[in-house]
């Protein structure tokens, strides 16, 4: 794996035509295998939710049978029926959108909730994090920019400067700390993702 | 809570939840249904050049379309996504759908095709020569490079139609023959990997407003050459191409939970002072 993934790297940076049709091949075979990896995840999706249906686990067991009821029908109904008949999109539209939805909506009740009791200027920090916010949201209302476009300006300086900056600064600590991940996994060191050696025998 | 006995400051600072909740229906139903929808007097930069780019294509070039959203937050994506695709239809540049997230290959599905397959029709888009729904292809960078070393690598599109056999392929043998990328999600580094850094391929991309600060570190880098933010920026599109949707109808509810956040924190600071300079107490 560790010499599969350092080929898979040099080839980013460089342009050697064998390294490439080398690594254009091990990519395809990686669909092919990510695309068996989704089996198996269904599969254990299955196999975790018959094991909670079979020793009743955590009072939520009912909740395990509607999960495979609901998977079973959709496997076989897209299968059957494909992805545009009338009852797929029902199940889509109505069910897993709305219920999605639903969800992201109520958080907008929360966030008006929380801006009203924790935005408090307690502090010369809280103040500028609380300007911050006006602005911002001040700013993404599309209405503000319809009647009050000279605000624009301001709201593009809080988003470029100082909030780009923290972004950049997450983006590039993500970054390196995912090479170190590879890196670790190249070298064999990290066994935390590939649970080599957890096994029981 | 004992309210008796304490001031108004006190009381500004104490607001039921259910009260806020319910004037952020009131106001949203309002602002939906009942306020004027007045045009953007100004466009702003990123999405003057998601538009200025596109507009530059020439009639015939390729686009490489994705759809990274999710189902909770792809509302807020689809005028810009729905905007840019008009545009490219409109310039009669040709389309090819790939998607690595299972969730934004439905939302594909069922909401922005259905949106652009009108347009399509009207502009004389046939399947196979002029667009091509690819569908999910598991495996994300993978994917991505196994699809620009060469699209045969992918197989068939989703309805089982040999890529060999589509005339679009005929002009798309790898990575280089694609001329934009047109994306709306999230995960967009996987493009920027595999295609941007790869090919220097254009790309513009739409998602939420709160996503802005993770797509401004592209676009000050100049892999991403524009960006379309949220229900404003698809607004802003909508207004640019002359076509007032989905962006513009719901901008001002939009508007309305924004200011109610505000005038949340206006009123509860106010009652923080209120009640630091005169206490909690009657008086």
């Amino acid at each position: 794996m560790g010499i599969l993934g350092g080929l898979v790297l040099i080839e980013y940076y460089t342009t050697i035509p064998a390294l490439n049709n080398l690594v254009s091949k091990l990519s395809t075979m990686a669909v092919i295998l990510a695309s068996f990896a989704s089996v198996l995840g269904l599969f254990n999706i299955y196999r975790y939710h018959y094991g909670n249906i079979k020793n009743k686990e955590g009072g939520l067991w009912y909740l395990s049978i509607i999960t495979v009821c609901l998977l079973t029908f959709s496997i076989l109904y897209g299968l059957y029926a494909g992805i545009y008949s009338d009852v797929y999109q029902w199940m889509w539209f109505y069910l897993a959108a709305q219920t999605y939805a639903a969800g992201l909506s109520i958080s907008g009740f929360y966030m008006i909730t929380a801006a009203y009791r924790a935005c408090v200027a307690r502090s010369a920090e809280a103040f500028v994090l609380l300007i911050a916010t006006i602005v911002i949201l001040f700013g993404s209302a599309p209405l503000t920019m319809a009647y009050l476009p000279g605000f624009k300006p301001i709201d593009n300086w809080f988003l470029s400067v100082p909030s780009a900056a923290a972004g950049r600064g997450m983006t590039i600590g993500a970054g390196i700390g995912t090479l170190a991940l590879g890196f670790r996994l190249l070298y064999g060191k990290e066994k935390m993702i590939t649970r080599v050696g957890e096994e029981k025998v | 809570m004992e309210r008796k006995g304490k001031n108004v400051w006190w009381k500004l600072g104490h607001i039921r939840s259910v009260y806020l909740s319910l004037t952020l229906i009131v106001l949203f139903i309002v602002a939906m249904f009942g306020l004027p929808k007045p045009p953007p007097k100004s466009i702003s930069l990123y999405v003057q050049k998601t538009y200025d780019l596109i507009e530059s294509m020439e009639p015939g070039s390729i686009a490489f379309f994705q759809c990274s959203n999710d189902y909770a937050w792809y509302v807020t994506h689809i005028p810009g996504a729905i905007g840019m695709l008009k545009h490219a239809i409109d310039k009669k540049i040709k389309i090819i759908e790939l998607e690595t997230s299972n969730e934004g290959t439905m939302i594909f599905s069922y909401v922005i095709l259905p949106a652009i397959l009108p347009r399509m029709e009207e502009m004389g888009y046939e399947y196979g020569k002029d667009w091509v729904k690819l569908g999910y292809v598991a495996g994300g960078d993978a994917a991505y490079k196994a699809f620009c070393d060469d699209p045969r690598n992918i197989g068939t599109d989703v309805f089982g139609n040999d890529i060999e056999d589509l005339p679009l392929f005929d002009e798309v043998k790898s990575g280089a023959d694609i001329d934009i990328i047109l994306f709306t999600g999230y995960g967009l580094h996987g493009a920027i990997r595999q295609i941007v850094s790869r090919y220097d391929t254009p790309m513009v991309a739409c998602s939420h407003a709160g996503g802005l600060q993770w797509f401004f570190v592209f676009l000050q880098t100049g892999q991403l050459d524009g960006f379309i933010h949220g229900w404003s920026g698809g607004r802003e599109y909508e207004h640019l191409i002359g076509e007032p949707g989905l962006g513009t109808f719901g901008s001002m509810a939009v508007s309305v939970g924004f200011y109610l956040c505000i005038a949340g924190i206006v009123i509860a600071n106010i009652a923080f002072v209120g009640m630091k300079l005169f206490g909690e107490d009657k008086k």
